[in-house]
């Protein structure tokens, strides 16, 4: 069974810089596209990364997926119904935190659940939050944690709705190296897990190589499929010795426009 | 370091108070023009003895915690329907922008007329006074709420009400605390002008009616009670910034 289409989609956004002041009139704008004649599925449970130049609209379409925008023309189905607005069994998992700052850890996590009444709640939150290595963390605000726990905390969230698709933009941009190399861990066992739909973007070639069960490169803008490959290799995996990955990192490498790949 | 804190500013205040004394000593003026910190001191202790000092400062407090609390419970609710509904914004927002300019002051003839003489008069324009900057500050904080929490109210699947009590209450309560804290201060200004004109109690009374006997010691008295009052109204602002779940804002910021 196939989870989500991507149809035909087109997206466009009026540039409202060069519209000047009447700037919510679409004829005064110009019309830049963003995303041209995309069409992608996503099987049910494929770990699938998102690779693109800056810029290049694929934030836009997770965000589409997830019902947070809309497509220009075209359509996303999930299990063959358009996407009309955010459900929550899409949960989207943000680039800078998104976490409530004026609720603690376990408040977060269990918004989720939270019209839930079974006994074992409470339990299962608890799980949640110990699964992400935040056990004694539960009563802490978001400002009083580091970078990693928030994105894991974050997890936690989205793990406890028990969601059919996961997406995720950016999720380790801004940490250090190590605790991107942890929470790249967290993401794929958590994966391995629950093997739920999971789209990461992300623009770190490492990182779609590393995790991915597939890899799809956009162009930039207008944005379209450049890349679609198939992953498949076991996880844990090692690119430096698997070397069609090597070639296949050199290619989008190159096809990203860095012809000296370090 | 924590007594450096407490004892430092008295140690400002007593030479403040001793050069004060020094300075109306070898003046020449009149003491009753310019009456030095110790007439002063002692005037202070008659009118605490004999209860005007807090009869007055009672009658004050009482008009700024009425005026005060009914500008905050409709400007809060009236700031959130601007920043969150568009129509209500382009409706209201040029008329409460074109009334806040108007000092609370110029009111003053039209408070006296519709209220009479007592209480409601002052109790109205420290009301008007408080309104205006409670409105605007929070439909400010309101419509700088992160998108980002209202697409994880929507990810979540949040009612109307979870959104409003969920998210956009919490995320503007640091803001609003800034602007309780800044709107009381206007808030006490302005009650020692209203109580100047259409009352017969309260600090800005007392001043008049002190000016009136000529007792500039008791104009002075006035004044520093005045001056302590909105110290600690300050600091209770401030102090509702130190609940936790209200400290991210301060981190952030």
């Amino acid at each position: 069974m196939s989870c989500i289409q991507v149809k035909n989609l087109k997206k466009s956004f009026i540039d409202r810089r060069r519209a000047g002041r009447g700037g919510e009139r679409a004829s005064l704008g110009n019309e830049i596209l963003v995303l041209d004649n995309i069409n992608l599925e996503f099987a049910e449970g494929e770990l699938v990364c998102i690779l693109g130049p800056s810029g290049c609209g694929k934030s836009t379409l997770l965000r589409m997926v997830a019902g947070f925008d809309f497509p220009t023309t075209g359509e996303v189905l999930i299990n063959d119904e358009p996407v009309t607005g955010s459900r929550s069994d899409s949960i989207f998992v943000f680039q800078h935190s998104g976490l409530l700052p004026w609720m603690t850890v376990w408040e977060n996590v269990e918004l989720g659940v939270r019209h839930i009444q079974d006994p074992e709640k409470t339990q299962t939150i608890q799980e949640y939050i110990a699964m992400v290595e935040l056990d004694g963390f539960e009563h802490h605000y978001p400002h009083q944690l580091s970078g990693g726990m928030l994105r894991r905390a974050e997890l936690a969230r989205a793990l406890a709705v028990n969601p059919n698709t996961l997406i995720m933009d950016e999720p380790f941009s801004g940490l250090d190296f190590l605790t991107h190399m942890k929470v790249r861990e967290e993401v794929v066992n958590m994966h391995e897990f629950i093997q739920k739909t999971t789209l990461v973007v992300t623009h770190d070639i490492d990182d779609a190589l590393i995790m991915g069960d597939r890899v799809i490169v956009m162009s930039g803008r207008p944005s379209q499929v450049k890349l679609d490959v198939k992953l498949p290799y076991g996880r844990p995996r090692d690119v430096l010795k698997t070397p069609e990955l090597m070639a296949l990192r050199d290619e989008i490498f190159f096809m990203l426009g860095v012809s000296y790949v370090v | 370091m924590g007594y450096k804190k407490t004892v430092l500013p008295f140690i400002t205040l007593f030479f403040i108070l001793l050069l004060w004394e020094l300075v109306t000593r070898f003046s020449g003026w009149s003491r009753n023009v310019f009456p030095g910190s110790i007439a002063v001191l002692t005037s202070m202790g008659e009118l605490i003895a004999n209860g005007t000092l807090l009869k007055n400062t009672v009658a004050s407090l009482f008009r700024v915690s009425i005026g005060f609390s009914l500008a905050v419970v409709l400007g809060v609710p009236l700031g959130i329907i601007l920043g969150r509904v568009e129509i209500a914004k382009l409706l209201f927002n040029p008329l409460i922008q074109f009334l806040r300019p108007i000092s609370p002051l110029a009111w003053i003839p039209l408070a006296m007329l519709w209220f009479g003489i007592g209480d409601p008069p002052a109790i109205f324009l420290i009301f008007l006074a408080s309104f205006f900057p409670m409105v605007v500050s929070t439909s400010v904080a309101v419509e700088s709420i992160k998108p980002t929490y209202f697409q994880v109210a929507a990810n979540f699947n949040f009612t109307r009400v979870e959104v409003l009590t969920k998210i956009v209450i919490p995320a503007i309560i640091p803001q609003v605390i800034t602007a309780l804290r800044m709107t009381i201060a206007i808030a006490w200004l302005v009650v020692v002008a209203a109580e100047m004109i259409a009352v017969q109690s309260g600090l800005g009374y007392l001043i008049l009616d002190a000016r009136n006997a000529l007792r500039m010691d008791y104009v002075m008295v006035a004044m520093i009670v005045i001056g302590i009052i909105g110290l600690l109204l300050d600091f209770i602002m401030r102090s509702l910034g130190n609940i936790e779940s209200t400290a991210w804002g301060r981190l952030t910021k």
